[in-house]
């Protein structure tokens, strides 16, 4: 092991367009007021120690939360019981054109109340990208485990589908303790204070009968003003976060109980770092994977979403051998955390019996994206960021 | 063999956690509304990091950065099914750095490229005794407080997802939020050992352990995120063995820095 891996370097995350890592939490209306231009998230526990409750407040909170009622608005009762909810503040997030009803926020991954960027979330998406630059006979493994899990089905054998790849990923990667991901480590990112973070809005566009609808949930229609709306906590475009990685030569040569990546993935020329290795593999595929979504927006007539991938595009053109671009997070897609995007019909038929749970239409799958929206009008595709290694 | 003890460095600092800090009580707990994959916590439940976690994480490290991870430097330390699974360096070069400082057992050992080698003529006490690190409560503040899903400690959930299907396996792991401090405590053993005194050699070795561990990890799930850590307000103290003999007075530190990166020892 030579002694340069035992050095960790910084990474620095810029966010392109707006990144949501969920939490486990949806957090609910009774829990947020909407003010102008922010959303403000009550603490409970400072209103009941500040005792800026009535009596008969609770009761009404919860008689109208369990009515269900559309209505149901905590700041009207706020109102009726002159209980100032600015003094209970957990934190407030500016609204980034969010047009919807705020029925409930998909919650951004905290420490300790505090937004980050989990280095799980990170390496995880890294992993991911790596997997994709797996050479063709690699990939054939990944067939080969859809085929099983489709035959298992066909004998009604149970599939859990929340493991159909792990033999794939063990006989690549080999077992956690063998694998050459535990050459590349990546820590949390620091801490972005509450102004780089906002609220956003997300539609899911469909494509139906070749198309493009929006989903709602009376039916998908034409005008995505009137499409459901998911609202979500995230990081706004130009927010800059740091953390330490650690990308060692075991990563990529092996040793004696590790099979390395390099002799497993499709390169030319791999430069001799770890670090400018990884990222030329992660720009190659997000590369791939821009051009192909560019192809999908353009049949489908999206311009706006073209053009911000097209500026994606010339984002990854224009960078340094240390600098790679990564999609993460909360509604980044079926083919962002997946090796679906080497899948014809033929496998989403297959993957259609496995995951019975889903809708899979073999002729076009994934057939819906999640777009944010901005004052109303489509803006731009969530999740991506640019990493630099110094 | 002649072995003297000639003085103590004992060197106090804090560790703070800079990323979150997850070092597992093995899942034996049955507490009851426990979590899966708690952090081990003192009998007063508060998080604490174990010595032997720190020792046993700089030991590993100083094993690989000087260079004594092959196999004819291997002892078999744990084996499965007749096999090796478990392999920690021992030798018997009196001036090794990594046994010299972490320690060498008695007796005979299996080594991982056959044969084995018998260290009862090496064995001198160890030098370098790790503390368990105390929680220092204040560094958890009062708004991080109120956002913690437990006294002391937060809930993270991860997810596996299925490279085919895309479905998520979601786990969740304790662990104690970033910010917050232990307070730490080593002691080094200064030995003249057949008439040849260690002066600094093993401080100076233990100080190159703790710069590799703040590029490493402490715990686990720390490639993915966890157990970045630092060492901050440091105080080195030394005691010579003649001032065990004398009453007790306000010993003085040698050296202090506010990190590592402030640290000289000359």
């Amino acid at each position: 092991m030579a002694a340069d891996s035992f050095e960790s370097k910084t990474y620095e995350i810029e966010i392109l367009t707006p990144t949501i890592i969920g939490g486990q939490d949806k957090i609910q209306s009774f829990e947020f007021v909407r003010e102008g231009e922010y959303l403000y998230f009550l603490n409970f526990d400072k209103l009941f120690e500040k005792n800026l409750f009535k009596d008969s407040f609770i009761e009404e909170l919860s008689r109208g939360l369990s009515s269900g009622a559309r209505d149901f608005n905590i700041k009207d009762i706020l109102k009726k019981y002159s209980i100032d909810f600015k003094k209970a503040v957990k934190y407030r997030l500016r609204l980034e054109g969010v047009t919807s009803h705020c029925k409930e926020v998909v919650a951004f991954v905290k420490s300790a109340g505090r937004f980050y960027i989990p280095g799980s979330s990170l390496k995880g998406a890294m992993r991911s990208s790596i997997t994709k630059a797996l050479s063709k006979n690699l990939l054939q493994l990944y067939e080969n485990a859809l085929s099983n899990a489709y035959q298992k089905a066909l004998n009604k054998s149970r599939v859990d589908s929340k493991f159909v790849s792990r033999d794939a990923d063990e006989k690549i990667f080999g077992t956690p303790y063998e694998s050459p991901f535990k050459y590349l480590k990546v820590s949390d990112s620091s801490f972005a204070d509450q102004e780089s973070a906002g609220i956003f809005e997300i539609k899911v566009l469909n494509i139906c009968s070749n198309h493009a609808k929006w989903f709602s949930r009376n039916g998908n229609i034409d005008d995505p003003s009137q499409a459901t709306a998911i609202v979500a906590e995230g990081l706004k475009p130009g927010v800059k976060l740091y953390g330490t990685i650690k990308a060692e030569k075991d990563l990529i040569e092996g040793n004696s109980a590790v099979k390395g990546l390099k002799e497993k993935l499709l390169t030319s020329g791999a430069s001799s770092s770890p670090y400018e290795f990884v990222a030329q593999i992660l720009s190659s595929v997000a590369k791939d994977y821009i051009q192909k979504e560019i192809s999908f927006y353009s049949k489908y007539n999206q311009k706006q979403i073209v053009s911000e991938y097209q500026k994606l595009l010339s984002i990854l053109n224009s960078l340094d051998k240390n600098q790679f671009l990564l999609q993460i997070g909360f509604s980044t897609g079926y083919l962002s955390k997946t090796v679906g995007i080497f899948f014809n019909k033929n496998h989403f038929e297959k993957l259609s019996r496995v995951d019975t749970q889903s809708k899979i239409y073999p002729d076009i799958f994934p057939k819906s994206r999640r777009l944010l929206f901005k004052d109303g009008n489509i803006w731009t595709v969530p999740g991506w960021i640019k990493v630099t290694i110094r | 063999m002649d072995v003297i003890l000639k003085g103590k460095y004992i060197i106090k600092c804090k560790i703070k956690a800079v990323t979150g800090l997850h070092i597992g009580e093995g899942n034996n707990s049955l507490e009851i509304g426990g979590i899966d994959n708690a952090v081990v916590k003192d009998a007063e439940g508060k998080p604490y990091i174990p010595g032997s976690s720190l020792k046993g994480k700089m030991r590993s490290l100083m094993e690989f950065a000087e260079g004594k991870v092959r196999d004819n430097l291997l002892v078999v330390s744990v084996k499965r099914e007749g096999k090796p699974e478990i392999c920690i360096h021992m030798c018997d070069d009196l001036n090794c750095p990594v046994c010299g400082l972490f320690g060498r057992n008695h007796g005979s050992h299996d080594l991982k490229s056959g044969g084995k080698i018998d260290l009862t003529d090496a064995v001198i006490p160890t030098r370098l005794i790790v503390r368990d690190a105390k929680l220092i409560e204040s560094s958890i503040t009062d708004e991080m407080k109120e956002n913690l899903d437990l006294e002391w400690t937060e809930v993270k959930f991860e997810n596996n997802i299925d490279r085919i299907t895309s479905k998520a396996n979601p786990r969740q792991s304790e662990r104690v939020p970033a910010g917050v401090q232990f307070s730490a405590e080593f002691v080094i053993n200064r030995f003249e050992v057949n008439s040849k005194d260690d002066q600094k050699y093993y401080l100076e070795k233990f100080i190159k352990a703790m710069k590799l561990l703040e590029d490493d990890y402490l715990g686990g799930q720390g490639s993915r995120g966890n157990g970045k850590v630092r060492f901050v307000d440091i105080e080195i103290f030394y005691k010579d063995s003649s001032d065990y003999e004398k009453d007790s007075s306000e010993l003085q530190p040698i050296v202090t820095a506010k990190s590592l990166d402030d640290l000289k020892l000359s």
